[in-house]
């Protein structure tokens, strides 16, 4: 059995890279443990959220298939953040977990190029690359089976060497009730990769029946819905489920305390570092005391499931006690608990040895994603696993790499973080990783990353057609507001300019009465707008023309276009500066040893991590400028 | 600094060239213990010596001849000031003794250093910061006393203490933005930012941006030109600020004979003093009309203009004084009536000075420092005196000056701001990385589903 491709893992990494390589049309394999949990949405029933939003929809721009899924499939949506400024809205949705895990194994069925397979892989065979490297040529299954391919995509989230905590009780797992893949992380120590621990957990799940939602706050999604998807397709009319919030009060605290000495975080059974953003509840009692309560995020998993998501009580306590603390909580009294919170801890292999196209240092060929290199978050996955499918097929025709910087798109920070700083906990994206985050808004995701889209190739069909028409209407739209001018006589309907503008800034902190726009008449449109009082609504009510055969989403694109001007120009410089670093380049043969003045940390720092740029080296922690000064003198002297 | 090399031995005479009862030459270089111990007595002693000791013994030339007695202190990288291995001669004084052991280390592989080069491997080895680093080329370049103690505080840290308090206070108020960035409404609901800490960090900035031209004055001097009309005592005054002053640091006649100048030290600030050829109204002489345009050229460059009338003459002279032209803005202009030992009291707006007696020396010293400093530091308060650390700090002061909560600005905006005056202040003591910030929010508050 020989392909072009093979992907290892069919979570969120493997199901973007193995519908990437087909669809480049490479004959692939995709070999899971278990077809039928092919995008399973492990832990929250939720896709998005702040900076993850964008990374779907960058992962859309670049072809990727997460934000169609979701699409279909979200059971409620919100745009976060409406009162914080567009640079830090993203859009969320809860999503139908088993509606979910179906339509990705269905789109990954339907691909010609693509052949799925479950099995066990437990080996690699290797053989010699370029020069004197070693290089993957396809890998061996549990059943001896030996699956030959040019390139290979590791994806195996927590399954490498899984161990489950619930209390006292430790068993091997990757999720609750399904197998570890043992071999495979021993194999990789073996062949010296630095295999670290790292785990995460998640909160019991509770039957829809025994909880009073009364007693809770309920909270509904936005009326208004668009989808993640750049594609023009409509989000599936599906109706839409609220979400309830509760909280965790002294009493629950009082329990969780009493039980700690249970719990295989504090008794030092669970070595791996866990994630300090999303701290299990006892975490959260024991390094806040002084908090009276928590939030509880209480959320459907679906239509066809019964099953509520008790989000904010992620825990590795007992069983028992995990009863008690949760019937603790006012509206979850008589909660009949049908899956047990846990913790798991996995293998994972630090970033550091891979290069920025995700392929790794030591194996020619092998492209490892997802959470295998430290991260968190089906996001964080399916963007490495797009990356790392787009890469592999990139290698297979010996192009060079398409690597994403970090002004360009969240992925680029994502993969820059982990190649360069490498992680100690969980990674997960954060809006302010972003240093240009005000440029990479969710909503321009596609404009900012056609070209990047191109070169990837991963168009379907009428897609560049339906993305040159948006842009050139765009342009037109910006046209008609630069040209057209507020006339006199127009201003006493101008009195009414402005209220839009002041709504849509509720909750922004203002001091004093909120100051009414001012307009002058003889003034072109797009000057008006950048009031930020005016809202191009506003403008639409004095011209209906300016929205004429355009979609609400560009309109909104092309307010914070001209909203955001200064700022995007004042980012702008710093990209250039940025892009300058980037651009000088330091040989990947580069001898750290011959390079005299650095210090021994950033010797051995560069030596391991092998900067593409001066820029990248840069940002190596541990790296001082003084380092830089002299890495700039040596490449000069070359 | 590019053209160093930074990987061989270098050596140095540290004090000053001279007759000295003791002299001290420097070295460092990777191996550079190892280098001296072939050329002195004990070299065993030497090879095995812990940082920070002394060894005494003799240099020998050939193994046998004896070149000096000598104290040898150890330096062990990177507890040395460069950071690397180092040691330090300390030989006899004198011309003679201290070229003989340079060029007996120049035999054994050791090259001269660049000036400066000491400080720039301390930097390169990530011993000094920027700050630090420009400070100890300051101390060389000092001219005063004052100037050097300015200097030496700002190596001890003194500006970058005050600036990684800043640094503290805004990384809060970064890690509270943050929040806000990465936490939806519904799980982090309330903003706060804390104004007075932001006011607090601002004033202190302004304070520092404020020592700037103060700073900038102890290290570098100001320009200070004598001027006024023919016979109003401008030479007898000029004389007096050299014999008032007790180190002269040079004198030299102008490049034209119409212009005389010196480095003296008022008042702990360096003065570079002109005195320049009388200015007069009525002249046709083509020779002398250029030396009236060199003084109108000397007066537009300076930092301050002393200008003298012949208070003996009466106030009636003051009409032909202003007739002068002098062209001088009034912040720049110290008026002085000369002569006040044989004339009426000075008119109102001028200090009499008496260059013959020295009757309101005093005063004219205590205006110009005046007009000098704007306001004389506190002693021992961190002062800037780099261009480069006023920009930067202006850059700062600007970006919190833009963080405004009141106006409507969406806090992703407010947060660049933020990030734009830690980023200027990083660039003075090293960067603030985003990371810590993110570190902040994760100690500091409790987030996470």
């Amino acid at each position: 059995m020989d392909y072009e491709a093979l992907v290892v893992g069919g979570g969120h990494a493997g199901i973007e890279a193995s519908l990437a390589l087909s669809r480049l049309g490479y004959s692939t394999m995709l070999v899971t443990q278990n077809l039928d949990t092919i995008g399973q949405l492990s832990c929250n029933p939720a896709i998005g959220g702040l900076a993850k939003g964008n990374m779907v929809r960058e992962i859309d721009a670049l072809g990727g298939e997460m934000g169609r899924i979701i699409d279909k499939t979200m059971i409620q949506f919100r745009v976060l953040n409406r009162s914080r400024g567009p640079a830090v809205q993203a859009p969320r949705a809860q999503a139908d977990k088993m509606a979910y895990r179906i339509r990705a194994k269905k789109t990954l069925e339907a691909e010609a190029n693509l052949h799925l397979y479950q099995d066990t892989v437990v080996d690699f065979i290797l053989g010699s690359g370029d020069g004197e490297s070693i290089a993957v040529k396809g890998v061996v299954t549990e059943r001896g089976g030996r699956i030959g391919a040019r390139v290979v995509v590791l994806t195996t989230g927590t399954f490498m060497n899984g161990k489950m905590f619930i209390g006292e009780w430790e068993g091997p797992g990757g999720r609750i009730s399904e197998m570890a893949a043992p071999e495979l992380g021993n194999r990789l120590r073996e062949m010296g990769f630095d295999v670290g621990r790292m785990k995460t957990g998640t909160p019991a799940r509770v039957h829809r029946r025994s909880i009073d939602v009364d007693r809770m706050e309920i909270q509904f999604g936005d009326e208004e819905v668009f989808g993640f998807s750049f594609g023009g397709a409509e989000v599936s009319r599906r109706p839409m489920l609220p979400c309830y919030i509760t909280y965790t009060n002294r009493k629950t605290h009082e329990i969780i305390r009493g039980h700690l000495g249970s719990s295989p975080l504090f008794s030092g059974k669970i070595a791996g570092v866990g994630p300090r953003y999303c701290p299990s509840i006892e975490d959260k009692v024991v390094k806040f005391p002084d908090r009276e309560r928590h939030h509880v995020f209480v959320e459907p998993e679906g239509f066809d499931s019964q099953e509520i998501y008790l989000n904010g009580l992620s825990t590795s306590l007992p069983e028992d006690s995990q009863r008690e603390f949760i019937t603790s909580i006012p509206g979850l009294e008589h909660a009949q608990i049908i899956k047990p919170g846990y913790a798991v801890e996995y293998d994972y292999l630090n970033p550091l040895e891979l290069m920025a196209n995700l392929e790794s240092k030591r194996i020619q060929n092998l492209f490892i994603a997802g959470q295998t290199n430290g991260t968190s978050g089906y996001e964080e996955a399916a963007a490495q696993g797009l990356m790392g499918g787009i890469n592999a097929g990139r290698r297979l025709q010996g192009e060079k790499p398409l690597v994403l910087d970090r002004s360009e798109a969240y992925i680029g920070v994502l993969i820059d973080d982990l190649v360069t700083s490498g992680t100690r906990e969980p990674y997960r994206m954060f809006t302010s990783r972003a240093e240009y985050r005000i440029a990479l808004r969710h909503d321009n995701a596609d404009r900012r990353l056609f070209a990047r889209r191109k070169e990837a190739g991963l168009f379907g069909k009428g897609d560049i057609e339906r993305f040159e028409a948006k842009c050139s209407k765009i342009e037109e739209i910006r046209c008609l507001l630069r040209k057209r001018i507020l006339g006199e006589g127009e201003l006493e309907v101008g009195t009414e300019l402005g209220e839009g503008a002041t709504r849509r800034l509720e909750g922004v902190p203002t001091v004093g009465a909120a100051r009414k726009a001012t307009c002058r008449e003889g003034e072109n449109f797009e000057h008006l707008l950048r009031d930020p009082y005016v809202s191009i609504e506003d403008l639409i009510k004095l011209d209906p023309a300016i929205a004429m055969g355009a979609n609400t989403d560009w309109l909104k694109q092309i307010e914070l276009d001209i909203k955001y001007e200064g700022y995007l120009r004042r980012e702008e410089q710093h990209v250039r500066l940025f892009r300058k670093m980037e651009g000088v380049s330091i040989p990947n043969k580069m001898d750290w040893e011959s390079v005299s003045g650095l210090s021994a940390e950033s010797r051995e720092k560069l030596s391991i991590i092998r900067p593409a740029s001066v820029g990248q080296a840069s940002r190596i922690p541990g790296v001082r400028s003084s380092d830089i000064a002299v890495i700039l003198v040596t490449l000069g002297r070359k | 600094m590019m053209e160093y090399n930074s990987d061989d031995l270098i050596a140095a005479l540290a004090t000053v060239r001279g007759r000295s009862a003791i002299a001290v030459i420097r070295t460092s270089g990777f191996g550079c213990v190892d280098a001296i111990a072939k050329i002195f007595s004990r070299p065993k002693v030497l090879v095995n010596s812990e940082g920070n000791r002394v060894c005494h013994g003799w240099l020998l030339r050939d193994d046998s001849e004896k070149i000096d007695e000598v104290l040898l202190t150890v330096f062990r990288g990177p507890l040395s000031y460069t950071g690397e291995d180092s040691v330090e001669i300390s030989c006899h004084g004198g011309l003679v003794i201290s070229d003989v052991i340079m060029n007996l280390l120049r035999s054994i592989g050791f090259r001269d250093a660049a000036p400066g080069e000491f400080s720039f491997r301390a930097f390169f080895n990530g011993k000094m910061d920027l700050t630090q680093a420009e400070a100890v080329r300051e101390i060389i370049e000092a001219r005063t006393d004052r100037g050097r103690a300015l200097a030496l505080s700002r190596l001890g840290g003194s500006v970058r203490l005050l600036i990684n308090a800043v640094l503290d206070g805004l990384k809060k108020q970064a890690a509270i933005a943050s929040l806000a960035l990465d936490y939806p409404e519904d799980e982090v609901e309330r903003i706060d930012f804390d104004l007075d800490e932001i006011r607090f960090c601002r004033e202190s900035l302004e304070r520092l941006v404020g020592t700037w031209r103060t700073g900038r004055l102890y290290q570098e001097g100001i320009k200070v030109t004598l001027a006024g009309p023919v016979n109003a005592g401008k030479s007898s005054l000029f004389n007096l600020f050299l014999r008032e002053e007790r180190s002269i640091v040079t004198e030299k006649p102008g490049t034209t004979r119409d212009w005389v100048e010196a480095w003296v030290n008022h008042d702990g600030i360096p003065m570079l003093l002109i005195d320049t050829a009388g200015l007069r109204t009525d002249v046709t002489d083509a020779v002398e009309m250029e030396g009236i345009r060199r003084t109108r050229e000397l007066i537009a460059s300076s930092d301050l203009v002393v200008a003298l009338a012949d208070g003996a003459a009466g106030h009636s002279r003051l009409r032909e004084f202003e007739q002068l032209g002098l062209e001088v803005e009034d912040g720049r202009l110290i008026r002085v009536w000369n002569k006040v030992d044989l004339a009426p009291d000075a008119p109102p707006g001028w200090i009499g000075v008496s260059a013959k007696t020295g009757v309101g020396f005093s005063d004219l010293i205590t205006e110009i420092s005046f007009r000098a400093a704007g306001a004389t530091p506190e002693r021992n308060a961190p002062v800037i005196n780099s261009a480069r650390q006023r920009t930067l700090l202006l850059r700062a002061i600007k970006a919190l000056d833009n963080f405004r909560v009141d106006m409507g600005i969406p806090i992703d905006l407010l947060a660049e701001d933020l990030h734009e005056a830690l980023d200027a202040l990083g660039e003075l003591v090293g960067a603030v990385k985003r990371t810590d910030v993110l570190d902040l929010v994760f100690s500091n508050f409790c987030v996470g589903k």
